[in-house]
């Protein structure tokens, strides 16, 4: 199995979701961790089943789609320069992220820990606030060490 | 005797993986034998004979007839999993 790839860019600007989704998507194709299907499958998948998490006080948003259009598991995670927003996983209503998280899973079995690990700790307030206001290169070394490398 | 429980989310990737996963570990908890299938909201009519709950984690507007359904998303965000564990186990010991 590959070992997952973290990424993650700050300070972009985004005018909407679908805007986030295809910058997101586009930049996975282009490191070659997604098919060219890819987009139009997180789109689509967005607007079928939405991934915007209300937790207690605060929002992310997972932008993921089907195993089959992924080529090598990733973490991509965006701090926007603004939040952007997205519908409710679990409700007909929006939430403004911050924090985008998209995930490329390749075998959900496999990464079982790492999604456990993932939700765990961004349920934890004080994670979160540490990604979205740490340093790049502390984050991903937290995040490396703290999920994926669990 | 064995309880069956249809976990569906929109695509079985992240999220139902993660419920799934806390059903399993509530079940055992529990001491209930557990028949779990994971699968995407559009197939939940092809494994639906004899379920006892179904839990999803995405919004759905569906019934199926008077199967009880629980929302999963507790699960993945922890705002509210007490409560729901303790609905998913009254459904099952009911």
């Amino acid at each position: 199995m590959n070992e997952c790839q973290f990424l993650l860019e700050d300070n972009i600007k985004f005018k909407d979701e679908r805007d986030a989704l295809t910058y997101i998507s586009e930049q996975l194709q282009q490191k070659n961790i997604v098919k060219k299907s890819h987009l139009k499958a997180l789109i689509e998948r967005e607007a079928l089943f939405p991934t915007g998490i209300a937790l207690d006080g605060y929002a992310v948003a997972i932008p993921h789609c089907e195993a089959e259009h992924a080529i090598s598991p990733a973490i991509y995670i965006i701090r926007p320069q603004s939040p952007v927003v997205f519908n409710r996983a679990d409700e007909d209503s929006t939430v403004e992220v911050s924090l985008i998280i998209s995930l490329v899973v390749t075998s959900p079995e496999d990464q079982l820990n790492l999604l456990k690990a993932l939700f765990s700790n961004l349920q934890n307030k004080e994670f979160y606030h540490f990604l979205i206001s740490a340093e790049a290169n502390e984050v991903a070394e937290h995040f490396k060490k703290v999920i994926i490398n669990q | 005797m064995k309880k069956k429980i249809i976990v569906a989310c929109g695509g079985a990737v992240a999220t139902s993986t993660l419920a799934a996963e806390e059903i399993k570990e509530l079940c055992q908890e529990n001491s209930i034998d557990l028949d779990l299938v994971q699968c995407r909201i559009n197939e939940i009519n092809t494994f639906i004979d004899d379920v006892d709950l179904i839990c999803t984690t995405a919004r759905m507007d569906q019934t199926f007839g008077n199967i009880p359904i629980v929302h999963g998303m507790p699960f993945v965000s922890g705002v509210g999993i007490e409560q729901l564990k303790d609905k998913i186990l009254s459904i099952l010991k009911g």
